[in-house]
């Protein structure tokens, strides 16, 4: 299934409750903060949108706008 | 599997960069004197001797911290709703039937239990390539191996979080 940005935002807010219409420059460190929650979103990415994501690829990302980048270049 | 965990609730949040301090300096198994730093890639190692293995976590108000004379790791998860494609992400069909003994905390089990070996094994390989092979519901206890390792683990659950120490066979 291919993923669009608003996908991808409603899935921010489905998993971490991030605010509704976000900026790129959202620090998403505030909301995924422990290693489960990186596990949830790649996994949600994974087994709902088939995008596979290395998740050292993500490890240093904190920005919404970068994050999305990653996402959108591996869908 | 000779280990020490504590776990405590604190009274204000701290984060996790602290919890070293949680451990008093003497090994609970042999009464030595231990001391403890950091290495390049922030894994906490002990300075004093060559035989202790420290680990800790952190979640919600509570930290977790385990001292073992074997590799060790420990995992700590507050209890949350979490999307179940995590499961399936981390864990393949036999893993997936070993947990249902589990029951309801099946996802923090497995979750924690591969954190806690990823942890003992000085977090060289992905989470996913931790593979439970054996489990004890009524012990709360299981097996977990990779590439040849082996990791003994026991599990804590309570109606706040669970909690996972692995420690090398």
């Amino acid at each position: 299934m291919k993923i669009s940005k608003k996908d991808f935002i409603n899935l921010l807010i489905e998993l971490f409750e991030v605010p509704s219409a976000p900026e790129d420059s959202l620090d998403l460190s505030q909301y995924i903060k422990d290693s489960i929650d990186v596990g949830e979103l790649l996994s949600v990415l994974k087994i709902r949108y088939q995008i596979d994501i290395d998740p050292n690829d993500i490890q240093a990302v904190t920005k919404l706008g970068d994050v999305w980048d990653i996402v959108k270049a591996k869908s | 599997m000779n280990y020490n965990l504590s776990i405590r609730k604190l009274s204000v949040s701290k984060g996790n960069s602290g919890w070293l301090s949680k451990i008093d300096g003497i090994c609970p198994l042999c009464n030595m004197k231990i001391s403890f730093s950091k290495d390049a890639n922030g894994k906490p190692i002990v300075i004093s001797s060559n035989r202790h293995y420290v680990s800790g976590s952190h979640s919600g108000d509570y930290i977790a911290t385990v001292v073992s004379h074997s590799a060790t790791g420990v995992d700590i998860e507050f209890k949350k709703n979490r999307a179940e494609e995590l499961i399936y992400y981390i864990a393949d069909n036999c893993e997936r039937e070993l947990l249902e003994n589990i029951g309801s905390e099946s996802l923090l089990a497995c979750w924690t239990a591969k954190e806690a070996a990823q942890k003992a094994d000085a977090f060289i390989s992905d989470i996913r390539t931790y593979k439970i092979v054996k489990i004890d519901a009524n012990k709360l206890s299981f097996g977990i191996t990779r590439d040849g390792k082996y990791w003994n683990g026991k599990w804590i659950i309570n109606k706040e979080f669970v909690c996972t120490v692995a420690v090398e066979d």
